[in-house]
């Protein structure tokens, strides 16, 4: 795929996604979800991530859906923060905590007594590629994922692969008994992850797509999820 | 508001268990001359530790590399360095070394991380800039005139913790969140007390002020000792939590906040200037005919006794003058030797020391009685 092709793919996926978002219901206000980091556990992360946006009740999530997702990270110790301010989700070793989402000042409290989490750092320091099992439901279903990191930090890599699992598991690409596997690579060029972006199997890919970091003025494939489900 | 932020169970075990009390104030930047707020920090801490030592075992912690090791004095000596290499400092002036802080506020460039390590890596071996050490040996002099003896200024004290040694302590009691290996800051956690997460260490590897404090006091803490954190109200939301840091690690702790002095309606940092005519130095100059005795006891009884802790009145030499006018009429008797003196400390000391300002504002009365001898050693 020409660089012209290529780039008229991502906005046409990206516009398709933002359709997606804004055609669960009617715009209303905002609504945010925090995460409390500790740790990077990618693992952990990416279960927790699925696993809180799975626990979210309808409205919540249509709501969090509306706002494509969006998702602030805090450095915090979820052992510290949860007594004074209850977590929707915990990861199970408490490398990191969800609350939310919530709209206004519904996190204020909380984020004050936080700090924005930074992560400068190459995001290959802390990423291999990974599989995990959503666990509660009947198992066999296997969700592809693959996330770039060249050039993404660590704080990125985490808002860019919430989105991901986060929309997808909004839109019902991942479920319960759901295993997800997730490789990385410097950059999602390859036939697999063009392919994706083909307008006629939107319904099966979740994409990440936003600025270049190196480059604004362009959009970048940062994670592209496809979940093949076989029709029961 | 939180001046004692002990709670009453702690207080009774502080009494029924210490064994000696720990004065530990922040120590001062040596960059800019000491103004009324200096003052009355000194004179505060000088009677905490004279006082309380008549009816308990008391030391005075002040190591001047917590002061040296910190971003905004190791900035400014980098500033020096560069605008005025080579100079000589050792007939300077304290207004003129504070002028060019004030400059290097006003107009200086920070700088980069790599260089401040550089003197970061020279105060930990013991050095004190020129400059600074200028200041200092002026502020002996002033400090020695004002009866506040040399708490070693100058003196070569290595801290007995290093960094990693404190974030490891903290993070074993789970008060400790390490970023930096993510390229982001470590943080010491306060949120289970609902205090923010305060930054100790920036992502570029700089630790702030509260480290060293952090690694003169925490291998200090021991059962039988009682800590008496004494620091300015600007900074006591980092004190609350130091505060609550050291009672996580088995002291007990009385935490002594004072306002700052505001000169002219004006509660200013000393960054900005401001101090002409109220500094140390000055006040030293135009204390009048009287003695150095009286000197010291009316300072004494304005900056503790008439402005206590947080009076927010404006620093007023008149009633500096006037303070020192009634020292010398109390000073004029002859000094007896008073029987009850530990007694009279002792209902001073409701909370495991002497309360400098009870000390001191019950001589304000229209009368006050002789001074005994041993009061005239605590306040002169």
């Amino acid at each position: 795929m020409s660089r012209p092709d290529a780039d008229a793919a991502l906005v046409a996926a990206a516009t398709a996604r933002l359709a997606s978002a804004s055609g669960t219901g009617p715009a209303a206000a905002v609504a945010e979800t925090v995460v409390v980091v500790a740790d990077v556990v990618p693992p952990a992360f990416a279960l927790g991530a699925v696993e809180f946006t799975l626990g979210l009740p309808e409205d919540l999530g249509r709501a969090w859906h509306r706002s494509f997702t969006r998702t602030l990270f805090l450095a915090g110790q979820p052992g510290t923060v949860v007594s004074r301010h209850p977590a929707r989700h915990v990861a199970a070793d408490a490398s990191m905590s969800w609350h939310g989402p919530a709209q206004g000042d519904g996190l204020r409290d909380l984020s004050r007594l936080l700090r924005a989490f930074r992560g400068p750092r190459p995001a290959a320091s802390v990423t291999r590629d990974l599989s995990v099992l959503v666990p509660g439901g009947p198992a066999g279903h296997v969700v592809e994922a693959r996330m770039a990191t060249a050039g993404v930090g660590v704080g990125d890599y985490l808002v860019h692969l919430h989105h991901l699992l986060g929309e997808a598991t909004l839109r019902g690409l991942i479920r319960r008994g759901d295993t997800v596997r997730i490789g990385h690579a410097p950059h999602l060029d390859d036939p697999d992850s063009r392919a994706a972006l083909e307008p006629g199997r939107a319904d099966v890919v979740q994409t990440r797509i936003t600025h270049d970091h190196a480059d604004p003025g362009r959009l970048r494939l940062y994670g592209v999820l496809v979940s093949e489900r076989r029709r029961s | 508001m939180a001046e004692h932020v002990a709670l009453a169970p702690r207080c009774a075990a502080a009494q029924s268990t210490t064994h000696e009390v720990v004065v530990a104030p922040v120590t001062i930047t040596p960059t800019k001359p000491l103004t009324p707020t200096h003052v009355k920090g000194l004179l505060w801490t000088d009677l905490l530790v004279r006082a309380t030592s008549d009816i308990m075992p008391t030391r005075l912690m002040w190591n001047s590399r917590t002061a040296h090791l910190t971003t905004q004095t190791t900035a400014f000596w980098a500033h020096l360095d560069r605008v005025a290499p080579g100079a000589d400092w050792s007939a300077e002036s304290e207004a003129a070394i504070g002028e060019r802080y004030v400059d290097f506020h006003a107009h200086g460039t920070r700088p980069d991380p790599d260089e401040l390590a550089a003197y970061f890596t020279r105060v930990e071996a013991g050095w004190i800039h020129p400059a600074g050490r200028r200041m200092l040996d002026l502020w002996r002099d002033q400090m020695a005139r004002l009866g506040i003896a040399d708490p070693g200024l100058t003196a070569d004290r290595p801290l007995p913790w290093d960094t990693g040694q404190v974030l490891a302590a903290l993070d074993r009691r789970g008060l400790l969140i390490d970023h930096r290996r993510f390229g982001g800051p470590a943080y010491l956690d306060g949120v289970r007390y609902g205090m923010p997460i305060r930054r100790l260490v920036s992502a570029d590897g700089t630790a702030n002020y509260l480290m060293p404090i952090l690694r003169d006091l925490l291998p200090m803490v021991r059962p039988d000792r009682l800590f008496l954190l004494v620091c300015d109200a600007g900074i006591l939301a980092d004190y609350l939590l130091v505060d609550r840091v050291l009672a996580e690690f088995g002291a007990a702790t009385r935490l002594v906040a004072l306002g700052r002095v505001p000169v002219d309606g004006q509660v200013r940092s000393s960054k900005h200037g401001g101090w002409s005519g109220v500094t140390l130095g000055d006040l030293a100059a135009t204390s009048g005919s009287a003695g150095v005795r009286a000197y010291r006891l009316g300072m004494r009884l304005y900056f503790v006794g008439m402005l206590g802790r947080r009076s927010p009145q404006s620093f007023r030499p008149d009633l500096v003058r006037r303070a020192v006018g009634r020292a010398a009429r109390m000073l004029g008797g002859a000094a007896g030797d008073d029987p009850g003196h530990v007694a009279r400390l002792r209902a001073l000391a409701r909370h495991g020391y002497v309360d400098p300002y009870r000390l001191t504002s019950g001589l304000l009365g229209r009368s006050p009685a002789p001074l005994s001898s041993q009061m005239r050693d605590i306040l002169t």
